[in-house]
């Protein structure tokens, strides 16, 4: 009679080893126990890289996506250059055949001039008036100027009037007797727009992918998005969602500050793009070089004689990228032997006071509140290091005041404002953020196909008024 | 009119305003010195070169910068003497801007004596006489034309501004104007009407109407006007003639396009032509095919050659 099967019983049940068990053997048996550690480490620490302009920007709505708004075009006080040398005029004759520079005319039939406007040579203030105006040649206009001395000749220091001598206008002054009007000097205004853009993230799993388990079950700092939650309860996918929209964050910051419109007809998905606020003080604003290595006073000198004439605000921040911020440092710390030190803000030596870490200055009547913003830095951001990185070696000073409405006085704007629009309804939306799920595997189950998807959307640009008075500071 | 002399006049008072007959001779001393001492300058002397202030002019790169530009008066460049990398600085009162020939000049000295480039509304003057700042500005990382600027770029790139050359090119282009519009006008039938449908000319107006000879002649001209670069680099070109063909063999159905998504086919024999590269649109794909020098273009072009005649 044949056994009883016992093939699918398997042998040996049992084995032996010279010296007993090993832990080789419970390894080969996968019956090691993980030893782990719960808590999920960011070893890069925090990386919300959006607090500036959430602190130092307002925020306005605006009602389409293109927006304008108005800034005058110069100065108040008008003043032209002379274009063509007149040699060794005499002293109380008139100087004839003037003609300013192409840059002093707003079109080719429109300047300053005025026949009886009184002219100062800025270098040596030499005093005369506008005798005799032609206008018949657009873009060449041409006067005289009769000197108010007889015993002066209208000339420069040399004694000629050279090209390149700026002449300061001084209004109609020395009238005379039963004197006639003047004509007026019209207040240019200037027309600056921008335009919001389309911001948007998605993110998505698979069913089983939130469904599954991972060994950390804490430490992702961040939060989802308010109406945009994951439908599963894995953390791996939960800490996805989360990164996601931080990165998303980013973005948006990033396209605000160093973004720029888009006028490619290559790309036809319609969108125009918005000019970010460092193209646009690199557009309008004043540049300031320095070498690395040799930021010092004289470099402050430099750079807040710039910002006396360009009206700046007395209290500014300068945003620095990690290298300027240490030759600031050093720089300027160098000036002031170790002791010299005071806080700046309120103290008696104003003059003086830089405290090595945080940095005010205060200087030539503007205080400066260094910061570092390593945004600037591509390596601080993604771990890459660029041969050459644009913003390395790069700061901005930003004026922290505010810009008064040309029309209602009792309005005003601050220099930064971060303008959106009210995306469609749908979804949930709060502080002009459109989020909203979708997906078979979502918690607003859309299809028959299990992911979940969670998207976001805003529309943003950024209005920057007199940028005039912000100040890159840049090595070559 | 009664007016205030009148009354000064009349109340025994002068209403002229006097000016001293020894202020005048001075004056008048002033001038003539200032006349002589220009005369006894001789022509080379750095100072008789003030009085024709002649400036160069140099220009940002940047055409969008409306505002200032401060460009470093201290630079680290190749010194084109050593082919090593030197420190220049800009200093007022000294000739030299290379720090190894600046000898026994102080820290302070220089700290308070560093000079800037200044560019306003994009541009920058420096007059002749000003070697120093001239030679500053040719030698520094940012002159596009120094080993530096070559090797490393510059935020700040400026070039020199040169008129004589500008009007050089602006001549030129003119030129090439007059030319393309004698073409444009002297050209004539089908040869005419294939080169303005590759210059983009539509044969329709703008309600679908095809348009007459004169039509498209008129259009052609324009684009001679506006364009004569273009219109010259293809003008009398063999690209022309195979866009044409190519165009009209697509018009007709003889080459299909429909049968599969990104490859093109004779309509005749259902012959391959080829895969239409992603990106790429089918006419500009088939002209390269046609012009090009592999065995399957040439197949290509000889066989729309004869569908076409």
């Amino acid at each position: 009679m044949p056994g009883i099967p016992t093939s699918n019983i398997l042998q040996p049940g049992a084995i032996s080893i010279t010296g007993g068990v090993n832990r080789a053997l419970v390894s080969q048996l996968q019956l090691l126990k993980p030893a782990y550690y719960k808590t999920y480490t960011e070893k890069y620490g925090n990386e919300d890289f959006t607090w500036w302009l959430a602190t130092y920007g307002g925020m306005e709505k605006a009602e389409n996506r293109d927006y304008f708004w108005f800034e005058n075009r110069g100065k108040l006080m008008v003043a032209v250059t002379n274009l063509n040398l007149v040699s060794t005029p005499a002293a109380g004759a008139v100087v004839t055949g003037l003609q300013i520079s192409a840059a002093d005319y707003y079109s080719s039939t429109q300047t300053p001039l005025r026949n009886g406007e009184t002219v100062r040579i800025a270098s040596n203030q030499v005093e005369g008036v506008i005798s005799a105006l032609n206008t018949t040649t657009p873009g060449a206009f041409t006067f005289s100027v009769t000197p108010k001395r007889v015993d002066q000749a209208f000339a420069g220091p040399t004694g000629s009037l050279l090209a390149g001598e700026i002449l300061v206008f001084g209004g109609d002054v020395d009238a005379g007797e039963a004197s006639n009007y003047i004509e007026p000097l019209i207040h240019l205004d200037q027309k600056y727009q921008n335009s919001i853009t389309e911001l948007r993230e998605s993110w998505s799993a698979t069913d089983l992918a939130e469904m599954t388990a991972v060994y950390y079950d804490n430490g992702v700092t961040g939060d989802s998005v308010v109406g945009g939650q994951q439908a599963g309860t894995s953390l791996f996918t939960y800490k996805g969602l989360v990164k996601s929209n931080t990165r998303y964050k980013n973005y948006v910051e990033f396209k605000l500050m160093w973004g720029d419109t888009v006028t490619n007809p290559l790309i036809t998905n319609g969108t125009v793009g918005s000019q970010g606020i460092i193209p646009k003080i690199l557009q309008d604003g004043e540049t300031v070089g320095y070498t690395p290595g040799t930021l010092d006073i004289q470099k402050l000198h430099e750079i807040t004689r710039i910002m006396k004439v360009n009206g700046c605000a007395i209290q500014n921040m300068w945003l620095m990228d990690i290298f300027q911020k240490q030759n600031f440092s050093d720089g300027i710390f160098k000036e002031f032997p170790a002791g010299a030190f005071v806080w700046g803000q309120g103290e008696k030596s104003e003059e003086a006071s830089v405290a090595y870490g945080f940095q005010n200055i205060f200087i030539d009547g503007f205080m400066l509140k260094t910061k570092m913003y390593a945004n600037f830095n591509t390596e601080y951001l993604t771990g890459k290091t660029p041969a050459v990185d644009r913003f390395r070696d790069f700061g901005v000073i930003c004026p922290q005041g505010e810009a008064r409405d040309a029309k209602d006085s009792t309005k005003s704007y601050k220099n930064v404002t971060v303008m959106y629009q009210d995306p469609p309804a749908g979804g949930t939306t709060g502080n002009g953020i459109r989020v909203w799920e979708w997906g078979g595997g979502s918690r607003n189950p859309t299809d028959g196909q299990m992911r979940d998807h969670v998207e976001q959307i805003m529309y943003r640009g950024s209005r920057l008024v007199a940028a005039n008075q912000f100040v890159i500071v840049e090595a070559a | 009119m009664a007016r205030r002399k009148d009354i000064e006049l009349s109340m025994g008072q002068s209403s002229e305003v006097s000016v001293s007959t020894q202020l005048m001779e001075e004056q008048m001393a002033s001038s003539l010195a200032l006349e002589d001492a220009r005369a006894k300058q001789p022509e080379e002397s750095p100072y008789a070169k003030t009085q024709t202030t002649e400036y160069v002019v140099f220009k940002l790169v940047n055409t969008n910068r409306k505002g200032r530009c401060n460009v470093d008066g201290i630079d680290d460049v190749i010194n084109p003497k050593t082919g090593k990398m030197e420190r220049i600085r800009l200093l007022t009162g000294i000739d030299t801007i290379w720090q190894s020939e600046q000898k026994e000049i102080s820290a302070d000295y220089v700290k308070q004596n560093r000079r800037s480039l200044q560019f306003e509304g994009k541009y920058l003057r420096i007059p002749k006489w000003d070697t120093s700042a001239l030679e500053y500005a040719r030698t520094c990382r940012s002159f596009i034309e120094s080993p530096t600027y070559k090797q490393r770029g510059s935020r700040h790139a400026f070039f020199e501004w040169n008129p004589a050359r500008m009007a050089e090119e602006k001549a030129k282009l003119n030129g090439k104007k007059m030319q393309a519009m004698r073409y444009a006008l002297e050209a004539k039938g089908d040869k005419m009407k294939q080169h303005a449908y590759f210059l983009g000319v539509s044969p329709v107006d703008e309600i679908g109407i095809p348009k007459n000879d004169e039509a498209i002649g008129n259009d052609y001209f324009a684009i001679a006007e506006r364009d004569p670069v273009r219109f010259l680099e293809s003008y009398e070109s063999p690209k022309v003639t195979v866009s044409f063909q190519i165009k009209k063999a697509i018009t007709e159905g003889k080459l299909d396009l429909g049968r599969q998504q990104g490859s093109v086919y004779w309509a005749h024999n259902g012959g391959f032509i080829g895969q239409i590269p992603v990106g790429q649109n089918a006419h500009d794909y088939l002209i390269d095919l046609a012009l090009g020098h592999t065995k399957e273009g040439k197949n290509f072009l000889s066989i729309l050659e004869q569908i076409s005649s």
